[in-house]
């Protein structure tokens, strides 16, 4: 109905924007414009007047942009930020999965105390891992403020790693509470290993997918953030993390078969101690100056 | 009683900078009942005014950029698959809250002018 419509609309408005340097705005209001004018474009024709003056009653409706553009030419490119919001449908569904994923970490825990059959434990494993297979899944495919969604497959690739690791997590939990449960613990660690895998190999791949507004104000916000400054650091902090929870595990899983349930959980509480005190001694160093010196 | 136009040419029947200095409560009010594109709500307010009064769409821009700088409307991207995609404008709980209390101040001062102008009026 409007086949030619572009041409002296889009005429109008790369005129009215000539010159001006785009900012993310500008091109976001040019662009707002340009839909508005096509819309009375089409109305006026939809009312039987010919393209040629329906597009001139248009532009001349539309009035003069120039203040406007100027304005918003120069703000502060303080970044204009679109807010996305989430689905409703998104948050009921992560919601019922969260509920199924925590089911499933109970029942595997009643399943390692041996107060549910092993049938039981298997199965919430499964459950749990599908659960959250499936919230990584949809969050990755969510669109939200600071980031775009994450194409289909590689969600689909996140959510099975994440998926087949966590069943296999379960699987390792129940076989172990009833050891020996040979095979149990055989394919629960070769699904955690496997799903590790998928993840190092996903996370290798990764690409950006922060919007251009939150990557410009992460950039403005260096000075702060130590680990941005400082990669070495942030670097230094993973394995860190990394020993401090290889370490709590161990201690958790030997107290659990000396001492008891009862009082192995304090060895998954003191690792988390451990790694926030982690966490605020290198993200924000007592100060700087020794910490320069400790380099070697 | 309805005050003069204050505008140079004076040829609209009532006060536009009266009419201008509402915009944000007007395009608020259109907001109410639906998600609108920048048109659509232009569209809206011509109708209502029974096409008196124009508003102009350079106005309605800055108004919208105020609204959305204000926390008082959201804007997102439509998802129209053919004919580019429309820019459309929600108003949030605070939009509301703001409209509320807007009107409610109209109606005061507007209850509190006619009678001081009526009261005038009897005089004379």
């Amino acid at each position: 109905m409007n086949a030619a419509e572009p041409l002296s609309i889009q005429g109008h408005v790369d005129a009215a924007f000539s010159g001006m340097r785009m900012t993310p705005a500008l091109q976001d209001l040019k662009e707002e414009v340009r839909a508005n004018l096509t819309a009375r474009v089409s109305e006026l024709a939809g009312q039987g007047i010919d393209l040629q003056s329906a597009t001139g009653q248009a532009i001349d409706e539309l009035g003069d942009l120039s203040q406007l553009i100027r304005d918003v030419a120069d703000e502060r490119p303080d970044p204009h930020i679109v807010r996305v919001r989430p689905r409703p449908s998104f948050v009921v569904s992560t919601v019922a999965l969260s509920i199924v994923l925590v089911a499933g970490a109970v029942v595997v825990g009643l399943a390692a105390g041996r107060v549910v059959g092993l049938g039981y434990g298997i199965l919430a494993a499964i459950a749990g891992g599908l659960a959250g297979g499936a919230i990584t899944f949809s969050s990755l495919r969510q669109e939200t403020t600071a980031h775009y969604p994450s194409p289909p497959t590689r969600s689909a690739l996140y959510g099975l790693a994440t998926g087949v690791g966590l069943a296999g997590v379960g699987l390792v939990v129940v076989a172990v509470g009833r050891w020996p449960d040979a095979p149990v613990v055989g394919v629960g660690a070769a699904s955690v290993l496997l799903g590790a895998l998928g993840l190092v190999a996903l996370g290798a791949s990764q690409t950006n997918r922060t919007k251009e507004w939150a990557l410009a104000a992460a950039a403005e916000q260096r000075g702060a953030d130590r680990f941005s400054q400082d990669p070495a650091a942030a670097a230094r902090f993973g394995i860190y993390l990394i020993t401090i929870w290889i370490v709590a595990i161990a201690a958790f899983l030997a107290l659990s078969f000396t001492v008891g349930f009862v009082w192995s959980w304090l060895a998954l509480v003191a690792g988390l101690a451990a790694s926030f005190i982690l966490l605020a001694r290198m993200l924000f160093p007592p100060n700087s100056q020794p910490d320069e010196a400790r380099r070697p | 009683m309805t005050p003069n136009s204050t505008t140079a040419s004076g040829s609209e029947p009532f006060a536009a900078d009266l009419l201008r200095g509402h915009t944000d409560t007007i395009v608020l009010s259109v907001l109410r009942s639906a998600d609108r594109y920048g048109y659509e709500i232009y569209k809206v307010i011509r109708d209502a005014t029974g096409g008196e009064y124009e508003i102009k769409e350079a106005t309605l821009y800055a108004t919208f950029r105020r609204l959305v700088k204000d926390g008082l409307a959201e804007a997102y991207w439509g998802d129209e698959s053919q004919g580019g995609r429309r820019k459309y404008y929600r108003i949030t709980d605070a939009g509301r809250a703001v409209f509320e209390r807007n009107v409610r101040d109209w109606t005061a001062t507007q209850r509190i002018i006619n009678r001081v102008l009526d009261v005038k009026g009897h005089i004379e």
